[in-house]
């Protein structure tokens, strides 16, 4: 199971790929997500945008958006499942399994991001 | 019973054609009264040779509460259209003039046959993609005349091209949104790379700078602004490159200038769009709200062998 940071325009995305424990554990979280409110939207636009998981167990998911506090689970006939990742938990969660692969100043721009605003020594 | 006339010929008279099945009036008035916005009350000037637009008046009063209260409308299509769905209906209204009878008033005109309907038809849209003539700000000229420049009242010209906001040929198809970035997208050039500056002319930029990306973006063949290509290089893309600077963030983002005076951007590996991070609609990408990409390196120009070089 890989995941894109989403974070660049011109640049291709940094990528890491998930431990098949780590990939059961995300994928029993999604499983237990509710329904996000309607309108939720993951992040859009110029700079970080969330993490693209691809390459799942489940055969019928194509890829899996969490992103600003929604995830969202499309399958590989365009239907999409829209769920609420609660104080951005499974976000924070794959940034944590990010930090063994990513570049450290990639890796401080994603905490930043997660935090919110600019990040403290 | 309502009169159409398709505005086409320069000497010749214009084919007109009167429509008496009042159902098929009736229909077309409503389609008129919903699209209200893309009639005018007269024909713009200076639209041009080839098909202009169409006239459609009610030859009696019978049709008065539909109509409104212009005497008779006109439908401008093609380059002058005020919507996309201009088209639509002119192509319904030269079907209707196809059914309808040769206007008994009309000197000779030639009827509205299936030759003609041939002729027509791939006209009404407006095109892909608009000739333009970028030239450079008064200001400019004005800064460069204090400054004593000699040739600072001469404007500078080039013609360049602008292409149609077509976000879906992007971002429909899973492959083509995740394989292509900004580069392609202002390059109009579809590769499934991720292309990168420089990488096609074999001299990538080594660092992500203003400097180093616009040296790899002139090596592929791009142009800065003002510095015109010949017509055989068509299309001629204003394109706009910004950076990331960081710390930690470092990147550069294009935007390109399309047909409907804003300008488009594919960030990344997601939708093309035309609106900025603050969800505006961009039409200066000077001012608009970028993110990270905090720096704003300059204008150049794309041309096709450039975007055909591109890797």
């Amino acid at each position: 199971m890989d995941v894109e940071i989403d974070l660049y325009s011109g640049r291709r995305n940094p990528v890491f790929s998930l431990a098949p424990e780590a990939a059961a554990e995300l994928m029993s979280r999604i499983a237990a997500l509710p329904p996000a409110p309607p309108g939720a939207a993951p992040l859009q636009g110029l700079g970080y945008r969330g993490l693209r998981i691809t390459g799942g167990p489940a055969a019928d998911i194509m890829e899996i958006v969490v992103s600003g506090g929604v995830v969202v689970a499309r399958d590989r006939n365009g239907a999409e499942r829209v769920l609420q990742d609660a104080g951005r938990s499974l976000e924070r969660r794959l940034a944590d399994l990010a930090a063994a692969s990513l570049d450290p100043a990639e890796m401080s721009v994603l905490r930043q991001e997660l935090r919110g605003g600019p990040e403290t020594p | 019973m309502l009169r159409i006339t398709a505005d086409i010929f320069s000497g010749r008279p214009d084919p007109v054609s009167d429509i008496t099945d009042a159902n098929e009036v009736r229909a077309l008035l409503r389609e008129v009264d919903s699209n209200r916005n893309l009639f005018l009350g007269e024909a713009p000037a200076g639209s041009g040779l080839g098909v202009r637009g169409f006239w459609i008046e009610p030859l009696n009063d019978e049709f008065g509460s539909e109509f409104g209260t212009e005497p008779r409308l006109y439908l401008p299509v093609g380059a002058q259209a005020h919507g996309g769905r201009a088209a639509e209906i002119g192509e319904r209204l030269v079907t209707l003039m196809e059914r309808g009878e040769p206007a008994a008033s009309g000197e000779a005109a030639q009827p509205l046959d299936a030759s003609l309907r041939e002729f027509l038809i791939p006209q009404l849209a407006a095109p892909a993609r608009l000739t333009v003539t970028d030239r450079t700000a008064p200001a400019e000229t004005e800064a460069e005349a204090e400054r004593g420049s000699e040739e600072a009242t001469a404007a500078i010209t080039c013609t360049i091209e602008l292409g149609a906001f077509n976000p879906g040929f992007w971002n429909n198809d899973s492959t083509v949104r995740l394989s292509n970035n900004c580069y392609n997208y202002a390059s109009n050039w579809r590769t499934n790379t991720f292309a990168q500056p420089g990488r096609g002319c074999g001299s990538m930029y080594k660092a992500i700078t203003c400097a180093e990306v616009t040296r790899a973006s002139l090596c592929d063949g791009m142009h800065h602004r003002f510095d015109c290509f010949p017509d055989a290089e068509s299309p001629r893309y204003l394109v706009a490159l910004v950076i990331a600077p960081g710390p930690g963030f470092v990147d550069f983002h294009w935007f390109r200038k399309q047909k409907e005076g804003f300008w488009g951007h594919k960030p990344g590996p997601t939708d093309a769009r035309n609106t900025d991070n603050s969800g505006n609609v961009i039409y200066n990408p000077e001012t608009a709200n970028r993110g990270p990409y905090t720096v704003f390196c300059g204008y150049l120009y794309g041309c096709n062998s450039q975007r055909q070089r591109i890797r």
